[in-house]
């Protein structure tokens, strides 16, 4: 069986030139790259197979500009930069971006793409250990066995389910696939055990390690009395909608059957704050590892790969996301599924909706909360998605359907994988 | 119980009018700059006349919405505009919006439209919407109406004139020949919102705010209320106003029949309606696939319990009304996995009311319907109190969207924005998926935009507005 692939991801941070000139030479070079608004880029990154996604986002508002390029890809970071700066018109086209931004040195791109990646923060990954490759593959998988369907309608009609099974395997055989589809990648461990195990193995953890749980209650009600009072000094504003900055995000979006969302926002003053943020989100990224593993977070089924990054020596806290369907269907989600780990990491923002107890109100006022997180997106420069028509349930399905192909299967599983075209 | 005062809602909120079987609607522009203070005083003077809750008895029927450019054309300020819905303000025509909805192809473009939003010639700053119970009483009031209109320096841009309804509800199709207009949400006040049987309730029942702005939506919290005077010197505006989408729908009935006879390889005339029903998810006579796989059951629409069918008890696969029909992705009702209470929450936070009549000559047999040159179709009406939760949600993120339900790369085979060669739809089955090819949309957008219903305070208020 093949090996599981290990992904990693980048965010790289390059401070940019004050000057208006080199900024709008910035985004004149970006467009020469993105597949979104430009269908036929000068280069594009399907030349990179382990490459999933990747943007670059141009951060103007309030504080030092900057140039974030974020991506998520299998394998290391590292071979990655200098995959890139090996190929000459990736490395001409790079420098003429990179020229624009801070202490730029001609030549040297991986190293300075290096020396700026604050890495990737609290990372999201939907499924991990699937590669792009396999999950293209699994798709043009799907594409014939449905053409082979459509084909073959008549004479498979009067057949019995496990007939149509069958002539679909002999079909797989015949396109010499079966050696591939039966060699599919072991899941790490974590994907593998029954996520329902792990409240009672929690619960547990806190009862035999209970002195030390007593402790960070105790610690907890100190903090949640501070809270509360900074809770009921927060003010709030009518709800605005930014409209130039609506536009100029929605420019780009539903273009294809997945969305990137990136949003700036500044953690409120104080220690607290700051603290609270970071707790959350090492609890959130906890929680991914250990429970939202199979590809939903927190009970919001479209996201692939996101990320929050608390920028070095400041207090914005950056979100990266790529998710499928339309942001409203997104921020729907987030409200009615995941409120309590949205509060608790933007709860500690400026702008957001008034919290009580941090994880309670903030994104159930719907209105406030939507128009905070469109007023706090950034235009997204450049775009791309290795698999923009494959959604997170298209994605799961196709593995099923591979990982059942030649599996033995009972009448009811036989029903249930052919329910899977 | 009624939460908002009935004397302040337009009638259109609470009421399809079913009676009053005779509508026109008529869509004005106004002459800028000059022109405001002539048709505010035209305002004044139609707020008698218009309909609200607690007028049950007139054989007339008058309501009036109004565009973001026409309230910019009276006088609003940009920093009232700013309180109203983004899509609102931005309109139905925009690029962006016309890519959601669909209407970004050569034959549905807003530059096409017979009526429509943006800088041109065509564009609608406000509609009368006109309801009688006789044709004659119809055509004085829209006469009366026009002239007044044209006295205040209105320019009529287009008019419509509706298909008289019939007698009975089980008569009532849309022009492919399909009952509609039968799945409808309730919230208190209006009518049949006490009667519902438990599962009713579960399935329909919506908060006041999801369609009357100003009170509690479907997440628990007081909606938004725009304003137009500044907000602590009146009544917001908004308040009990709601939103209107129009949406003129052209349909080719022979076309579409035509395109299911090919589809079934058949003349039979009842395979035939399956397939069609397949794709809409009805019947003819309105009942639904889920419940009625293999033959329409009676004709008996007039009664709820036809409407209260569940996707998860009848047909949880799609195996009798595919997982991709026309009204399985405008209501998916309990179809999504997950806790069955929770579903249906969430789903009726993108529920719409409707209003929808057809226009155009009436035809009889539609499935035998050879053709003719004239123009026919629905005008898609329906209240929201969030546009973009509402319909453009189910515009959107059910009706378009290619991966829906777990699909692969296929939309609404009846309204949804297909490509030139036509597209797949899937007909869920066992042992194996039917899925066919080449299927085409028979629906083609004429004209539309993105309204303000206001309430009897608003409209005074923004007949006063020169005087702020």
């Amino acid at each position: 069986m093949a090996a599981p692939v290990r992904q990693s991801a980048f965010t790289i941070i390059a401070p940019v030139g004050g000057d208006e000139a080199s900024r709008k030479e910035l985004k004149h070079q970006l467009q020469r790259v993105d597949p979104v608004l430009n269908p036929t880029p000068e280069l594009s990154f399907e030349e990179f197979p382990e490459l999933h996604y990747c943007s670059f986002v141009l951060v103007e508002n309030g504080g030092a500009p900057y140039l974030a390029f974020e991506g998520n890809i299998d394998g290391e970071v590292e071979p990655f930069f200098r995959g890139l700066a090996d190929r000459k018109n990736w490395l001409a086209l790079f420098e003429d971006i990179y020229r624009n931004c801070e202490a730029y040195q001609e030549g040297r791109l991986a190293e300075y793409l290096l020396a700026h990646d604050v890495g990737p923060g609290t990372w999201y990954v939907a499924f991990a250990g699937r590669s792009a490759a396999e999950i293209r593959k699994e798709a043009t998988l799907r594409e014939k066995i449905e053409t082979f369907l459509d084909a073959n309608a008549a004479a498979l009609a009067g057949l019995t389910a496990p007939e149509v099974r069958a002539a679909v395997q002999a079909e797989v055989q015949r396109l010499g696939l079966e050696e591939w589809v039966r060699d599919a990648p072991v899941m790490p461990f974590l994907l593998r055990y029954d996520r329902r195990a792990f409240g009672p193995v929690a619960l547990a953890l806190a009862v035999g390690l209970l002195p030390a749980t007593l402790l960070l209650l105790g610690a907890g009600g100190v903090l949640l009395l501070r809270l509360r009072q900074l809770e009921a000094s927060d003010s709030e504003a009518p709800i605005r909608w930014d409209t130039t900055r609506i536009q100029d995000s929605e420019d780009r979006e539903d273009r294809t059957d997945q969305n990137h969302m990136c949003s700036v926002t500044r953690i409120k003053d104080g220690w607290l704050r700051g603290f609270l943020v970071r707790a959350s989100l090492t609890v959130v990224g906890l929680a991914h590892r250990l429970y939202f593993n199979r590809g939903d977070l927190g009970g919001i089924p479209t996201i692939h790969f996101a990320r929050w990054v608390i920028l070095p020596k400041s207090r914005q806290l950056v979100f990266f996301s790529n998710f499928d369907g339309s942001w409203e269907r997104y921020l729907g989600d987030f409200i009615e599924q995941a409120s309590i780990g949205l509060n608790s990491i933007w709860g500690n923002t400026q702008g957001y909706p008034k919290t009580r107890n941090l994880v309670q109100g903030g994104a159930e006022d719907e209105e406030r909360f939507k128009a905070f997180a469109r007023n706090s997106m950034q235009r997204t420069r450049v775009w791309y998605s290795a698999y923009r028509n494959i959604t997170i349930r298209n994605l799961a399905d196709n593995a099923k359907l591979r990982e059942g192909l030649f599996a033995e299967l009972s009448a009811d599983e036989t029903d249930e994988w052919l329910r899977l075209l | 119980m009624t939460p908002y005062p009935r004397s302040e809602v337009q009638g259109l909120l609470l009421s399809a009018y079913r009676r009053w079987r005779h509508a026109a609607d008529l869509f004005f522009a106004l002459r800028e700059p000059q022109g405001a203070a002539a048709a505010l005083r035209w305002i004044a003077e139609l707020v008698p006349r218009v309909t609200f809750g607690d007028e049950t008895r007139s054989t007339a029927k008058l309501n009036v919405a109004i565009t973001a450019s026409g309230l910019k054309a009276l006088g609003a300020t940009e920093e009232a505009l700013a309180s109203f819905s983004p899509a609102f303000l931005e309109g139905m025509h925009s690029q962006r919006r016309s890519r959601i909805l669909g209407d970004d192809d050569d034959a549905d473009r807003p530059s096409g439209w017979l009526w429509g939003q943006g800088d041109g010639e065509r564009r609608v700053d406000l509609a009368l919407l006109l309801f009688h119970r006789t044709e004659e009483g119809l055509q004085r009031l829209a006469e009366e109406q026009k002239q007044a209109a044209a006295r205040a320096g209105l320019r009529l841009v287009h008019e419509l004139s509706l298909q008289t309804l019939p007698e009975t509800r089980a008569e009532m199709h849309e022009p492919f020949g399909f009952a509609d207009g039968l799945s409808q949400p309730y919230f208190d006040g209006i009518k049949g919102a006490d009667e519902l049987s438990e599962e009713a309730y579960r399935l329909h029942h919506v908060e006041v705010g999801e369609f009357v702005l100003g009170y509690k939506n479907g997440y628990g919290e007081v909606t938004t209320v725009p304003w137009l005077l500044p907000p602590d010197t009146a009544d917001s505006f908004g308040l009990n106003g709601s939103y209107l989408v129009l949406r003129q729908l052209q349909q080719d009935v022979a076309g579409f029949w035509d395109h299911y006879r090919r589809q079934a390889g058949s003349d039979d005339p009842l395979a035939v309606e399956r397939l069609a029903a397949k794709a809409v998810g009805r019947w003819r006579n309105g009942c639904p696939v889920a419940a009625f796989p293999d033959a329409p059951g009676p004709d008996q629409v007039e009664d709820l319990r036809e409407n209260d069918f569940s996707f998860r008890a009848h047909d949880p696969h799609g195996q009798s009304c595919p997982l991709g029909a026309h009204i399985r992705r405008a209501n998916p009702r309990d179809s999504f996995e997950g806790d069955r209470d929770v579903i249906l929450h969430q789903i009726n936070n993108h529920r719409l009311l409707r209003r929808g009549r057809a226009y155009g000559p009436r035809i009889e047999d539609a499935q035998r319907f050879e053709g003719d040159s004239q123009e026919r179709g629905l005008v898609f009406s329906c209240l929201n109190g969030n546009i973009e939760r509402q319909f453009e949600f189910v515009q959107h993120t059910w009706c378009n969207n290619e991966s829906f339900h777990g699909l692969h790369q296929e939309v609404d085979p009846l309204i949804g924005p297909q490509p030139a060669e036509g597209g797949p739809y899937s007909i869920q089955a066992w042992p194996a998926r039917r899925r066919l090819a080449g299927i085409t949309r028979f629906v083609k957008v004429r004209g539309g935009a993105y309204f303000f219903l206001p309430s009897r305070t608003g409209l005074v208020q923004l007949a006063q507005i020169g005087e702020a």
